[in-house]
């Protein structure tokens, strides 16, 4: 089909440009509809530029950056960061390590707004999120975070997130069973019933230790 | 508090615009830098409805997340969760049924024509048109009762699982919503006649809020934000995903770039996803709609979607365990806020709402 | 303007669009996804639908003497998302039209449902076990020439060991369960 044909020839010139601008080999994909994906890994920030460079010049649209901890409830170590672009029906995703892997201490990024203006937000973002340090951003101000709080507070704020899982904790439940049973502490109102403790959170970025509240 | 005299320092001011305002849905904050009427600056202030949720998705199943993904806005509900589970299908290889690929499109359409129809609404709203604004509610009403009647909520579908959908749609219902989109597209011809012609809402709404499609380049502007400059940009047409490529549709834009554009698109959009519905409840074939799941393997992938305001992307990271790693996903406002400095630079301040909505923004779905 | 007027006037004309709740009851469309109930005979406590709950509305508990299991549906962190319907593989999950879900704050944790399922005996060896319902079951078995009536009575450990004696009789291998 047409819309294939297209791809290929794009395909083909982003990877000869990715291999030529950093003498890497990106990693192409399909999905069930025809789309194509392709994947890049840089070990380190250090190549970052460069491949930000050869995408813009070859038009590339940044759709989004996502930052992520390689590993379940690893709060500070093993963090890499996606770089997803768009290259007219194709996405193109450049995964950076963004850490020493023997020392496992954590290495800046520079930032690519020179190349894309859109890195703005997504760069402040994963700064206050993760705590990632971004070398030479136009902007260093807060996104979404009040600047009183701890940049990468929202790693270590697992009481918030059991505050809101806390639909379904074990702590309601047995509340809920117990007035099935007619067991439950019984006021004239129901204001009576103690709320289920959750930790709160104070700003100037210390979080108390979580209580009985998380049990899930 | 300068040494300048009352009527100079009357001249330039600071005008704080939320973050609750009549016009604005959703708390944002907007410092505007005024001279006299015109607006010199714009200073965004973001954060009010951020909660977590990305965090949340990390410490649920891949199930569970289907319906977090579709409560984070309620305008695009049923794109999020579609994007979300192509993306999980995407990494683990999943095929869906034909059927269960129509059945998907056919609510995203629906939901579109909703949320374009409340978007041009408001518009009616902020200019103050009253009657206009009833009216074009009132239309979106119809699809509102369908929605209902097929899906069995007015805002959440509930359509999408993975693997397929979780509805399906019999001869009765396939009748039903053949004749009230029929009645419906008749009410957004007219809507379409009203906003092209009427004098009133040309006056207010023409010339104000520009952007070129150079700035929808520069800043990565998607949806109808830049369609309404002239950049054919749909990620249905680019990619196409689902079923989108066997449908006729064409992409919309107009030249103008301006606010009276951005509605147009929206609303010639909405006669456009009403064709898309009505082509599916004729060719849809009959069969299986869910695919048999697998187990989701440590790996990452991606997917993205034309949202009713632009492209949703959506980027998930696996383990192997039933829990994402990671799940990430950027909605088109996020993109389109950075537009609103450069429509409202030297805008009058009585077009700042105007040009607010005229990117039709969802906050909850940009803080996430 | 004069486009518009034309609209106006018809709907002028038409008269109020709005339903008058609470003097007449408001349409409620059949599919309408309102409280979630239980059909305890078909339930078979596999637990699907706790897994797939998004707010974690459903309970499933054995009772102390292994008697049976009590199932409950708390509706207020319930999302109304019909994922516990779509997946329930015997149909036991339904979503009614009754979408009156306002009460008092003192009833907060009484506005749930509880049912409870109790547990059949294995035919064989009296270990606790749910029924598969008939329908199922004979879809399960529709090309099997396997005796369906008596393998539902049985757990799925007796199932195995009447399984392995068949095909021990049938291929004359003394029945090694392979």
């Amino acid at each position: 089909m047409e819309q294939a044909e297209r791809e290929n020839n794009q395909r083909d010139i982003v990877d000869a440009k990715i291999r030529e601008a950093l003498s890497l080999v990106p990693v192409w994909t399909e999905n069930a509809y025809g789309n194509t994906f392709g994947w890049l890994f840089l070990p380190g920030p250090e190549r970052l530029t460069g491949a930000a460079r050869a995408l813009a010049e070859l038009r590339a649209r940044l759709c989004t950056i996502s930052a992520y901890a390689e590993q379940r409830d690893d709060r500070e170590k093993k963090r890499g960061i996606a770089y997803h672009f768009a290259l007219g029906g194709m996405l193109f995703t450049v995964s950076v390590r963004i850490y020493n892997p023997q020392t496992l201490e954590k290495l800046p990024v520079p930032s690519i707004t020179p190349w894309f203006r859109n890195a703005d937000w997504n760069e402040r973002e994963f700064k206050e999120m993760f705590n990632i340090d971004i070398i030479d951003h136009p902007n260093t101000r807060r996104l979404f975070l009040d600047e009183r709080l701890d940049a990468g507070i929202m790693t270590s704020l697992i009481p918030f997130s059991t505050l809101l899982h806390s639909a379904g904790s074990q702590d309601l439940w047995e509340r809920v069973m117990a007035e099935k049973t007619g067991i439950a502490p019984q006021g004239e109102s129901g204001e009576k019933i103690p709320e289920p403790a959750f930790t709160p959170v104070r700003l100037g970025g210390t979080v108390a230790p979580p209580e009985s509240g998380a049990k899930e | 508090m300068s040494e300048t005299t009352a009527p100079a320092a009357l001249k330039h001011f600071t005008l704080p615009i939320g973050p609750l305002h009549v016009a604005l849905e959703e708390p944002m904050y907007f410092k505007l830098d005024l001279d006299g009427e015109r607006v010199r600056g714009v200073d965004i202030t973001a954060g009010h409805v951020h909660r977590g949720m990305e965090a949340l998705a990390s410490r649920r199943n891949f199930f569970q997340n289907v319906v977090l993904t579709e409560r984070v806005c309620s305008l695009c509900s049923n794109s999020h969760p579609f994007t979300y589970c192509m993306a999980v299908e995407n990494l683990a290889g999943i095929e869906i049924p034909l059927r269960g690929q129509y059945l998907r499109v056919m609510a995203e359409e629906i939901k579109r024509i909703a949320s374009h129809l409340f978007n041009v609404a408001i518009m009616a709203h902020v200019i103050g048109y009253k009657s206009l604004f009833m009216h074009g509610m009132q239309v979106r009403e119809i699809v509102q009762d369908i929605k209902e009647t097929i899906f069995g909520n007015r805002m959440d579908l509930a359509a999408i699982c993975l693997g397929g959908v979780k509805y399906d749609i019999d001869s009765n219902l396939l009748e039903y919503a053949d004749s009230n989109l029929r009645r419906t597209a008749a009410h957004v011809q007219e809507l379409i006649d009203i906003y092209r012609s009427d004098t009133f809402i040309g006056k207010r709404t023409r010339g104000v809020g520009v952007i070129t499609p150079e700035d929808v380049f520069r800043l990565g502007l998607v949806g109808p934000v830049a369609r309404s400059a002239g950049v054919p940009m749909d990620v249905r047409r680019d990619a196409p995903y689902a079923v989108y490529g066997n449908l006729e549709f064409s992409v919309i834009t107009e030249r103008g770039g301006d606010v009276h554009s951005r509605a147009m698109v929206r609303l010639r959009e909405v006669a456009e996803s009403i064709g898309i519905v009505l082509q599916i409840l004729r060719c849809m074939p009959e069969g299986e709609r869910n695919a048999r799941l697998s187990a989701i393997p440590a790996g990452e992938a991606v997917a993205r979607t034309e949202a009713p305001r632009g492209e949703l992307f959506y980027y998930v990271r696996a383990d192997g365990s039933d829990v994402p790693l990671r799940l990430k996903w950027r909605v088109p406002s996020y993109l389109n806020w950075e537009a609103l400095a450069v429509m409202m630079k030297d805008c009058a301040v009585a077009d700042v709402t105007l040009i607010v909505n005229s990117i039709d923004p969802c906050i909850s779905c940009t803080e996430r | 303007m004069p486009l518009f007027l034309k609209i106006l006037a018809r709907n002028l004309l038409q008269g109020p669009a709005t339903e008058p709740f609470p003097y007449q009851e408001a349409t409620t469309p059949q599919r309408l996804r309102g409280r979630v109930e239980l059909n305890a005979d078909l339930c078979v406590g596999c637990g699907i639908c706790r897994h797939v709950c998004p707010g974690g509305a459903i309970r499933i508990e054995p009772d102390a003497e292994r008697a049976g299991y009590s199932f409950s549906i708390w509706h207020n962190t319930c999302a109304l998302c019909a994922s516990c319907r779509h997946f329930c593989p015997t149909g036991a999950i339904s979503l009614s039209t009754d979408w009156h879900s306002a009460h008092r704050q003192t009833e907060k944790y009484s506005h749930a449902a509880h049912y409870y399922v109790p547990y059949l005996r294995c035919a064989d060896c009296g270990a606790p076990l749910r029924l598969l319902p008939p329908a199922l079951a004979a879809r399960l078995y529709a090309h099997s020439p396997v005796d369906m009536a008596r393998i539902i009575k049985l757990c799925p450990n007796c199932r195995q060991i009447a399984a392995a004696s068949r095909e021990g009789e049938r291929y004359g291998t003394g029945g090694t369960g392979k």
